[in-house]
């Protein structure tokens, strides 16, 4: 029977039950201190019978000595790590202890006229955002029941009769609200969950990528040391395969940001932390940056803009629009064969700026160019080995672009080459 | 060089090939270098001798970068010291919270080269 309602079954972690079941105390006992506010009130207040004095203490009493005791119990099963089931069972007497409470200010407030039910809707939120599915319904199932039987009992004990149909309607109606509101606490709880845990996987996969990154980084350091001929002089072959290692290096340093962005963009975690972005300056930085590619496959690369006496500056997140324009050139130069040309033009417009970035590389076809922006999509490329890259770089492109209400087009022709367009807005509007 | 006082430089950094490797750019460019495994070996040392630059990296053990500018008080009782931070996570925020502790520039640490680095801190330097 246990197992139906085991709290368990949903979290893995026995510290996250016990410290949710020490939050449902905490509420309880501000619970108890409303209620004993409201019971004062009550009495001085309205024109409340005396003979309530004495209901109202023994509920009073109930409450805070159920309190004592599931606390102590609680606090009992941490300080010796009792079995899950012990702590769940806590938690289910408690929510049933609570029901029996608010069933017996019901009956003490009017049985069917009473507004105490309202107080049944506690442990019914509470059970549906702090516990799981079964937990909520199998407290709102208990509400439900010793509702039903209240109202029959305090009709029994006030007018010596059963509840009218118009009564037992009202007490249904009230019935599904109950179920209504478990159903929305358990949603909640549900959405939480989720969140918590696409949370978690995305501070593993961010753990994970700086770890990955560190090493990478320092390889790229040695590499780019022996390189520039540091440490004495490289034979061709040498510099050659050295090369071909920090390009490898670079290529999983790209794939490391890509993989954390990915999981960003999965679990909607992709933000714009928007400052002033010089992209003229920007622009020229990652050019410098693939400049030794470009000339190790013999290409040429230009870079035009339509404002040459002043930097385009624009509001965007330097790091994304950074991985943006990366890609851009990175991909041109990827696709373009010895002694082609890439071609980077910065426009500046009234409201946005466009950045192209051409080259009279091998093109792509027209079948091909939709899929090419979904995630581990690449185009087939005869200038390289077809397993390098990821596939992610466009699809990530992408979503930066459409994080900052940009957009991004390709034309593209077999065999001619390809524009890739960014268009951006100058200002952002978050 | 001559007559000049040679330009003492402290790098922080947690990962022994990265140490090294600034180490050994920094001191192959003629500036006396000293390391830090973490923040609190860069506290104790900054207490005995007097920097002319430091290179922090931000995600250390026990003490961070962050924690190590704001007890070092770079702002406040260092502005002369040259401070270049180097790391893989670079948020605005954590940009301009280094930044207003007295950090004098900010690099992502997987997009420079050594070379870069040292071109960096020799401009700054230079620029006293």
């Amino acid at each position: 029977m246990m197992e139906y309602y085991d709290v368990s079954n949903i979290d893995a972690n026995y510290d996250s039950l016990v410290s949710r079941a020490n939050t449902y105390n905490k509420v309880r006992l501000y619970l108890i201190m409303a209620l004993t506010v409201a019971g004062v009130a009550l009495m001085f207040y309205s024109h409340a019978s005396a003979s309530l004095f004495i209901p109202l203490l023994a509920l009073f009493g109930f409450t805070v000595a159920t309190q004592l005791i599931f606390t102590w119990l609680i606090a009992f099963s941490r300080r010796h790590t009792l079995r899950r089931g012990f702590v769940n069972g806590v938690i289910l007497f408690e929510l049933i202890s609570d029901v029996i409470i608010y069933s017996g200010a019901v009956f003490i407030s009017g049985g069917s006229e009473s507004q105490a039910l309202v107080l049944y809707l506690l442990p019914i939120i509470i059970a549906g955002s702090l516990f799981n599915r079964s937990v909520a319904f199998f407290t709102t199932a208990i509400t439900v029941i010793l509702y039903m039987a209240t109202i029959v009992a305090a009709q029994a004990h006030m007018y010596g009769d059963l509840p009218s149909a118009i009564q037992i309607g009202q007490a249904v109606f009230y019935c599904a609200v109950f179920f209504v509101f478990a159903y929305l606490a358990d949603h909640l709880y549900a959405l939480r969950q989720k969140r918590e845990a696409d949370l978690a996987q995305l501070e593993m996969v961010s753990l994970a990528s700086h770890q990955l990154r560190t090493p990478a980084t320092a390889v790229k350091g040695f590499l780019s040391l022996v390189l520039a001929g540091e440490l004495g002089p490289l034979k061709l072959k040498q510099r050659d395969f050295l090369r071909r290692a920090y390009d490898e290096n670079e290529l999983e340093l790209r794939l490391i940001d890509n993989i954390l962005n990915v999981a960003r963009i999965e679990l909607k975690n992709l933000r714009a932390h928007i400052e002033d972005v010089d992209l003229t300056q920007l622009i020229e930085e990652v050019m410098g940056e693939h400049m030794q590619n470009i000339i190790d496959r013999d290409q040429a690369v230009e870079f035009k803009t339509s404002y040459p006496e002043k930097h385009i500056v624009i509001q965007a997140d330097y790091q994304l629009i950074r991985m943006v324009i990366d890609n851009l050139i990175s991909n041109a130069s990827k696709y373009t064969p010895k002694k082609g040309k890439i071609i980077i033009i910065l426009k500046r417009h009234k409201d946005t700026v466009e950045l192209s970035v051409e080259d009279n590389g091998t093109g792509i076809a027209r079948q091909d160019q939709k899929k090419l922006f979904r995630r581990f999509s690449r185009a087939i490329n005869t200038n390289v080995d077809s397993t390098e890259g990821s596939g992610l770089g466009l699809y990530i492109m992408k979503e930066i672009i459409k994080l900052h209400n940009g957009k991004i087009s390709l034309t593209s022709y077999k065999g001619v080459g390809s524009i890739f367009t960014v268009t951006l807005p100058r200002r952002s509007n978050g | 060089m001559a007559g000049k006082k040679t330009k003492r430089i402290l790098v922080v950094e947690d990962y022994p090939s990265l140490r090294d490797l600034y180490n050994f750019v920094l001191t192959r460019a003629g500036y006396l270098c000293d390391v830090a495994n973490d923040g609190i070996e860069a506290l104790q040392l900054t207490s005995k001798k007097k920097y002319d630059a430091i290179l922090l990296d931000l995600l250390l053990q026990n003490v961070s970068g962050v924690e190590f500018l704001r007890e070092y008080d770079a702002a406040g009782k260092h502005p002369d010291v040259k401070i270049i931070v180097i790391s893989n996570v670079k948020h605005p925020s954590v940009v301009s919270e280094v930044e207003s502790l007295g950090a004098d520039a900010f690099y992502v640490k997987s997009t420079m080269t050594p070379d870069g680095l040292l071109k960096k801190m020799q401009e700054l330097l230079k620029a006293e």
